[in-house]
């Protein structure tokens, strides 16, 4: 075998279609098709790294052989990043085929380890991780990423004992002490506390770090200073499912704080704001559209709603809004807009009342 | 905000070129990847929701919305506004419920699915050229959303391609079915060239539409390279090649 040569085969029901331009029940009704559009596929994989690529498939075996230009080494470093992309059904039979060939390539084992913990094949990844920390025992990386396989493994003494040694050799590893935090959070909140705010020090600019850090703080009863690292979450990747989650859990926070001052029951003040937006819409109709969306774009990172100053200001309506204010005004434009629609806030109590007093005025 | 830096400079461009604000928010809504209401009068910025099922390529979706706002707000005639004619439209979904194909089905469910198919083509026709226009500019301007671009493209190619399965061949009249499908391989023709991937084209190439998605993609490239213009000039060229031009007009908003 050429010392830049690699093999793998695989059974092609194994191919995730996903991958694919075309619909998945096309590509089972028709074979020829299936096969041409994985060779396309595989050929476009190995043309972003050089080399020749043969591809054949029969009998119902996919049969991939890559030719090198150069060497192993930009095979697994493409690996690597295809797996950095996301795309595991390539990445992972790619590294595989390498580490027959490299079995003691500790990128590969590093890699590949936390590949397969993540597609939840807990056995193959500890089995490949803790080799790795046999032949690097001083890896921290290593360490951490058998931990979390452990942990996914429900053997959590040896989990933390793993991250504990991943700690002790590179403290400053905030990845380590997010899933340090993680797995201690059930049994030692307080311990937790401590591993999930160095992890947000050490990684400022990591967004699960920060929404963890969050999470812990609202878990651990601390709203006041969850807060404001949710709102910071959602300003570091506002596109995010983690900025969604963060959203969320300040929708939760603010509902609460608000209900909780009105004693759970309706708040007056909010009904009087619903009561004046149903009559200014009443009056201007015109308004309710512009009002109603420029509210939402107003409070798409959250409007204040538990602080009374009149803080907001509108380019369609004058004056100066309190954060309950608005958000009954958007309340009332959104029920009489898209009765359907979520506004993201339960004022239905506060809202009823302001109708039936609108009616009875 | 923190985007990726390519969507951020076509933010930029777009807030620069309309004097508009973008404003980018999230959706529940999962027929699409996203929604987008351009500013006008009454709305004060530019809305993008991308969908929350699209987060993972939200920068390059993102994207797309704005390459398309640069394409409507180009035109030097106002933004152009696709108007479908109402009584033409009633027609053909008349005819397309009278279809062999549909006429099997009751009078009602008829009706509906014609007019769901009609209008669903004129969709298609109205919002193709500037998706491929967007697929081109950011393939060309936006280095770091290649990998995004990929993904979300494959995903509407395999969508595209749903319209091949023999289930919508029972049902939709082969006239309409041929049209739309025409359109989904003139998508796959291009991100073939764009990407050097073949395999989009195979069940277009199966069916034998190879030819004629080859001439309507010449007519995008023989297109003005005005962005606004270009757009228009491809849906009125396509829709005399699909005998549907006297389905809609035209009408230019002002900027």
């Amino acid at each position: 075998m050429n010392p830049g040569s690699l093999t793998f085969t695989f059974p092609i029901g194994d191919f995730d279609l996903s991958k694919l331009p075309i619909d998945p029940a096309l590509l089972n009704a028709s074979p020829e098709m299936l096969r041409e559009a994985i060779s396309d596929y595989y050929a476009d994989q190995f043309r972003a790294i050089g080399g020749e690529a043969q591809i054949a498939i029969s009998g119902g075996v996919v049969n991939v052989r890559w030719i090198s230009e150069s060497g192993i080494d930009e095979l697994v470093e493409h690996g690597v990043e295809l797996l950095r992309q996301g795309d595991f059904a390539t990445a992972v039979p790619l590294l595989q085929s390498a580490l027959a060939r490299v079995p003691n390539n500790t990128a590969v084992l590093l890699n590949l380890g936390m590949a397969l913990s993540d597609q939840r094949k807990i056995e193959e990844a500890i089995d490949l991780l803790e080799r790795l920390v046999t032949l690097e025992p001083e890896s921290a990386r290593g360490w951490n990423a058998l931990g979390v396989a452990q942990g996914r493994n429900n053997d959590i003494e040896q989990a933390e004992a793993s991250l504990r040694r991943s700690l002790e050799l590179d403290p400053q590893d905030g990845h380590a002490h997010r899933n340090l935090a993680t797995l201690l959070l059930e049994h030692s909140p307080r311990e937790a506390m401590a591993h999930y705010r160095r992890a947000a020090e050490l990684l400022p600019d990591d967004q699960a770090a920060q929404y963890g850090y969050g999470r812990a703080l609202l878990a651990l009863g601390d709203p006041d200073s969850a807060d404001p690292v949710l709102r910071r979450v959602i300003e570091m990747a506002p596109l995010s499912e983690i900025a969604e989650m963060a959203r969320s859990a300040r929708r939760d926070l603010a509902h609460k704080s608000m209900r909780s001052a009105g004693g759970d029951s309706s708040r007056a003040d909010a009904t009087m704001y619903c009561l004046a937006a149903i009559q200014l819409f009443a009056e201007s109709p015109d308004l309710r559209r512009q009002v109603t969306f420029e509210i939402a774009l107003l409070g798409r990172n959250g409007l204040d709603i538990n602080d009374p100053a009149s803080k907001y200001t509108l380019k369609s309506l004058q004056g100066a809004f309190s954060g309950l204010q608005l958000v009954s005004y958007m309340y009332v434009g959104m029920k009489e807009l898209a009765p359907d629609s979520d506004p993201g806030i339960d004022l239905s109590r506060e809202y009823e009342q302001a109708r039936n007093l609108s009616a009875g005025q | 905000m923190s985007l990726n830096p390519d969507a951020g400079r076509l933010i930029d461009l777009v807030e620069k070129q309309t004097g508009y604000r973008v404003t980018l928010g999230t959706t529940e809504d999962s027929a699409t990847d996203a929604q987008m209401i351009s500013a006008s009068a009454s709305n004060p910025a530019h809305l993008i929701n991308i969908s929350t099922r699209s987060l993972a390529v939200a920068d390059y979706v993102t994207s797309v919305q704005c390459v398309m706002l640069l394409t409507m707000w180009s035109h030097p005639r106002g933004v152009p506004q696709f108007q479908p004619i109402e009584e033409r439209v009633d027609q053909a979904v008349r005819e397309a419920a009278q279809s062999p194909r549909l006429a099997k089905y009751p009078k009602e469910a008829a009706a509906t699915t014609a007019k769901s198919l009609v209008t669903g083509l004129l969709l298609q026709l109205r919002s193709t050229p500037s998706e491929l226009i967007a697929m081109e500019y950011i393939r060309r301007e936006c280095p770091s959303l290649h990998r995004q671009q990929s993904d979300t493209v494959n995903a509407i190619l395999r969508r595209n391609s749903q319209g091949l399965k023999p289930e919508v061949k029972e049902f939709a009249p082969a006239e309409i079915l041929e049209k739309s499908l025409l359109m989904s391989a003139v998508v796959a023709l291009l991100w073939g060239q764009i990407s050097g991937s073949t395999a989009a084209m195979l069940p277009y190439k199966s069916i034998g539409l190879d030819a004629k998605a080859e001439d309507l993609l010449s007519d995008f490239r023989a297109a003005p390279s005005e962005l606004g213009e270009r757009s228009q000039t491809v849906v009125d060229a396509w829709a005399e090649k699909l005998q549907i031009r006297e389905f809609y007009t035209w009408i230019f908003r002002p900027k």
